[in-house]
């Protein structure tokens, strides 16, 4: 922990995951709303890969208590389902970092439909059924906007000098 | 090196243990649900924070409309008015006369429910629930299980509770059963939701049942949740399938779940103590 991370970092990391969750929240046309990317899990993905000796699992848990409060699904399911993909993300960390943009993107695919998978099958514990696939569709919208939520992270993350 | 020993596997442990456990106690305790409203301030300004652009956008219409749209709608509201105080006049006489015939009858006098009136402030943004979040809370005396109207009819009830905000489930969510009665020839049943938003459904309804498209589904009273005489949706398909014992049933709910952005709570204590004085 030699690189100076500056109270800054907190701060910043902080607000692009509550505009991350904002914007997860932003009521949309009920059409629409199915395809709405997870924009939390890709700004964390983000983090994970950028700054992994600041933004771990804990960052995960938190964060998903409060999308879970959001959203107001069972307390400790957003939890459970973040943690584990930051995990797996963790695990493939020195993977990641070498992977060109396109791989990341099919990687991020199967880790939102992962985390989609739990959350709609933890929805069905409370009665929730859900007889379409069409909730796998945000991974998807996810990977292709991937690409540029990097460049832009990547640009504000050099552009403050954040480790 | 960036992991001095690669990512902590025994941090992971703990919190997924500890997600678990906060999900079953969230699933079994209602205790832990009822503690959960203070837990659920973290969240209310961001909740603000989300509505903020439409009730931006809303203010920003109200500066910039023209002077003749609201005359236009002047006029209307005023004519809407006059309706609605004919309508009312009508009303007395008829609960008056209602209420000599129930004291004729021997029956038990109707109260008037108090309500309370509650702004919508966000959607929940997962399509398969069928949530609403709104501007009264805990501190106004909200309770779960308390329902929810608009000018059309029964809109769901309260299952979610904060301090000053809660979340009212929509009649349209697959969870949602509402008792009702046919207007029209009294018969009861249940109606439940259906998942996909405007759509409703009426399970076991035999084939032979007197139901027609365009018939008033009112509710029933029954169980308890829900007061009595409110409409909750119309029928828009009875389809008799000859190769099932029940008949296929649709109908629409008489609220404008999508649209309406203010809304009424019942007050349920009242309802609670004339059960018991029943």
């Amino acid at each position: 922990m030699s690189e100076q991370t500056s109270g800054g970092g907190f701060f910043v990391t902080l607000a692009t995951f509550l505009i991350a969750i904002t914007l997860s929240q932003f009521p949309l046309n009920s059409s629409l709303q199915w395809f709405r990317p997870d924009f939390l899990l890709l700004v964390l993905f983000f983090w994970l890969i950028w700054a992994p000796n600041r933004v771990g699992l804990l960052y995960a848990f938190f964060l998903g208590l409060l999308l879970d409060l959001m959203r107001g699904s069972v307390l400790g399911l957003g939890a459970f389902s973040l943690t584990l993909v930051a995990f797996i993300t963790q695990l493939l960390h020195n993977r990641l970092r070498v992977f060109p943009i396109l791989q990341q993107s099919f990687v991020l695919l199967l880790l939102v439909g992962l985390n989609q998978l739990i959350y709609y099958w933890m929805q069905g514990l409370v009665g929730n059924s859900a007889d379409t696939l069409l909730f796998l569709v945000p991974a998807l919208t996810s990977a292709l906007l991937w690409p540029f939520v990097f460049l832009a992270l990547r640009r504000l993350a050099r552009y403050l000098d954040l480790n | 090196m960036i992991f001095k020993s690669g990512p902590s596997r025994w941090l992971f442990i703990l919190l997924i243990i500890v997600a678990l456990s906060i999900a079953a106690l969230d699933l079994n305790s209602y205790k832990f649900r009822e503690g959960k409203a203070y837990f659920n301030l973290v969240a209310t300004p961001l909740q603000w924070l989300v509505d903020l652009p439409v009730k931006m956008a809303g203010g920003v219409s109200d500066v910039v409309v023209s002077r003749a749209t609201l005359i236009a709608e002047n006029d209307l509201l005023r004519t809407e008015a006059i309706l609605l105080e004919q309508k009312v006049l009508q009303n007395a006489t008829l609960s008056s006369e209602n209420r000599r015939l129930r004291t004729l009858l021997n029956a038990r006098q109707k109260v008037e429910e108090e309500v309370q009136m509650a702004e919508l402030i966000g959607v929940s943004s997962d399509p398969f629930q069928h949530e609403i979040l709104i501007n009264r809370g805990e501190q106004d005396g909200v309770a779960i299980g308390q329902p929810a109207l608009d000018s059309g009819g029964i809109m769901g009830l309260v299952v979610d509770l904060a301090p000053v905000t809660s979340r009212v489930m929509l009649v349209t969510d697959s969870r949602s059963s509402v008792p009702v009665h046919v207007l029209r020839t009294g018969f009861r049943t249940l109606v439940l939701g259906s998942g996909s938003t405007n759509e409703l459904k009426l399970d076991h309804i035999p084939n032979t049942e007197d139901i027609r498209i365009g018939d008033l589904l009112v509710s029933s009273g029954l169980g308890g949740v829900f007061p009595m005489g409110y409409p909750v949706a119309e029928i828009t398909e009875f389809r008799q399938e000859p190769g099932r014992s029940f008949a296929v049933v649709r109908a629409k709910p008489t609220a404008a779940l999508n649209k309406s952005r203010y809304l009424l709570l019942v007050h349920k204590e009242d309802r609670l103590k004339r059960f018991e004085s029943e």
